[in-house]
């Protein structure tokens, strides 16, 4: 019972911060939104007892994938307004 | 109750790592024929607390046009994650305080997360030293990763698991396995280098050419934290070397005081360690961003993959 | 072994402890309107990179997946990991070193 409210829990917070990838201004808070998402998967991943898949999930998707968009925006943002 | 033994357990990490961070800058020092910190305590042994104290106290410069919740947040998150994968690491016993099946892996990932953080930082504030900075943590990142991941693993295969306390056990039981990867060793110290971007491999805050990289802008308490988190990355590294290479908190034991033996072999082992990584950053200069990644792409790569593939025939022939 | 509960009762804990270590720095503020704190001023340039660059990035994701695969199946070494390895080497071999 207690693991079912759990699970809906953060089925819904995946719902919210997946919304909040797409509607969030700014890249960065983007990624960072997109690594709190793996990282409820992950945690649901867990609670379904595939420990494994959880983990991997959490070192893949919330580790790997934000940094590589982040330094992907990072290298091609052109000349922008740095200056005044 | 596990409350207490948790704060306990971080507030004797904290000071452990201050310890590191002094014993770090005594060797180097010592390195280049400098005496190094001496004033504060025996030695200068206070000085890492004493800068600490100092950075606490001043006041913090926010730069017009940088997003200030993220800056609030990132060095939190970092110090918290960093603190969480230190309790992982068995130091009494065969098991650390907190253990879960798999925690190898956990351990890595939130050490990829803390970099994550870093990047964040970087490119939350509105300067161009800093987003360099921070395009060279992802460049360096994607440099070190792979061997670190390919050394663990050989260490993984030896041991036939991914626990830590597993690993620990086995080779309580049998040897330390730098024995059977004496390559993956050598890869797990240069890659450990450059995830606390000590000086062969410190790209990302070069102070002479990009004036601090990511952290340029960051100052006062926000810069104390971060300061608190690259120790305590210190000591994460050179313990989770000590623990899947050399035994862990293993050791000549006598019955009835095993824990405090148990803790004095951990630090012995932890020092010589972290004299070694001190004595490498010592003695070498700094590479150059693509000079980083081709070391680490066609030296300490194939190192490490030689050592793994040798262990997975030796595991296929049915030797280990 | 803890439990799940136990794990995410900890990661609390420290987020409580590390923001009250945070918070209890001196919090007095000052805002540059300069955009460089150090008083520095550095026309806008673009970032720099090569092009193997970004495919190493898809390199890099391929082998680690491929590496902690190795990792969690540590006990049972069969043909597929040996497959995965040998498709990691090719992939960097495909990789265009020499170009701009």
């Amino acid at each position: 019972m207690m693991l079912e409210v759990v699970q809906i829990i953060v089925s819904l917070l995946i719902i919210v911060s997946a919304l909040m990838v797409t509607e969030v201004r700014g890249l960065v808070r983007m990624a960072l939104s997109f690594s709190i998402m793996s990282a409820l998967i992950a945690i649901l991943f867990i609670t379904l007892s595939a420990t494994y898949a959880g983990v991997f999930q959490l070192a893949i998707y919330a580790g790997f994938i934000p940094i590589i968009i982040l330094v992907t925006v990072a290298l091609t943002r052109g000349g922008e307004d740095v200056g005044d | 109750m596990m409350a207490a033994y948790i704060i306990l357990a971080v507030v004797l990490f904290m000071i452990l790592s201050l310890i590191l961070e002094w014993v770090d800058r005594k060797v180097y020092a010592h390195v280049q024929h400098r005496v190094g910190p001496f004033v504060a305590g025996y030695h200068g042994i206070l000085q890492p607390v004493a800068d600490l104290l100092k950075l606490m106290n001043k006041d913090e410069v926010v730069v017009e046009g940088s997003d200030e919740q993220l800056l609030h947040l990132m060095p939190i998150l970092s110090l918290t994650f960093v603190l969480f994968s230190l309790l992982f690491v068995p130091v009494a016993s065969v098991e650390g305080l907190l253990s879960f099946k798999g925690d190898l892996i956990i351990i890595l990932a939130f050490s990829v997360l803390i970099h994550l953080f870093y990047i964040v930082t970087g490119l939350s504030q509105r300067s161009i030293f800093a987003s360099v900075g921070a395009a060279r943590w992802g460049q360096l990142l994607i440099s070190f990763e792979i061997p670190l991941l390919i050394s663990v693993a050989s260490v993984a295969l030896v041991a036939n698991s991914v626990t830590l306390s597993e690993i620990v056990s086995f080779q309580s039981n049998s040897f330390p396995i730098i024995l059977l990867s004496p390559l993956s060793f050598i890869a797990a110290v240069f890659a450990s280098l450059a995830k606390i971007e000590k000086t062969p491999f410190s790209v990302p805050d070069a102070e002479t050419e990009i004036a601090g990289g990511w952290l340029s802008e960051i100052s006062g308490r926000r810069l104390a934290i971060f300061r608190i988190v690259t120790d305590l990355k210190y000591l994460l590294l050179s313990a989770l070397i000590v623990t899947l290479f050399l035994g862990g908190p293993l050791g000549p034991t006598v019955s009835g005081i095993e824990p405090l033996l148990s803790v004095f072999w951990f630090l012995v082992k932890l020092v010589f360690v972290a004299i070694l990584l001190s004595y490498v950053r010592g003695i070498v200069a700094r590479y150059r961003i693509d000079q980083v990644i081709r070391f680490f792409w066609f030296k300490i790569t194939p190192l490490a993959a030689v050592n793994l593939i040798v262990l997975i025939f030796l595991r296929m022939g049915k030797v280990i | 072994m803890s439990s799940m509960a136990e794990l995410f009762y900890t990661l609390i804990i420290l987020f409580i402890f590390s923001s009250l270590l945070y918070f209890s720095g001196k919090s007095l503020k000052r805002v540059n309107k300069n955009p460089f704190a150090s008083g520095e001023m550095v026309f806008p340039q673009r970032v720099q990179y090569l092009l193997p660059w970004l495919f190493s990035l898809i390199a890099f994701i391929a082998v680690d997946a491929t590496v902690l695969l190795i990792v969690v199946s540590a006990s049972t070494v069969n043909i597929v990991t040996i497959a995965c390895l040998a498709l990691v080497v090719l992939s960097f071999l495909l990789i265009p070193w020499s170009e701009r």
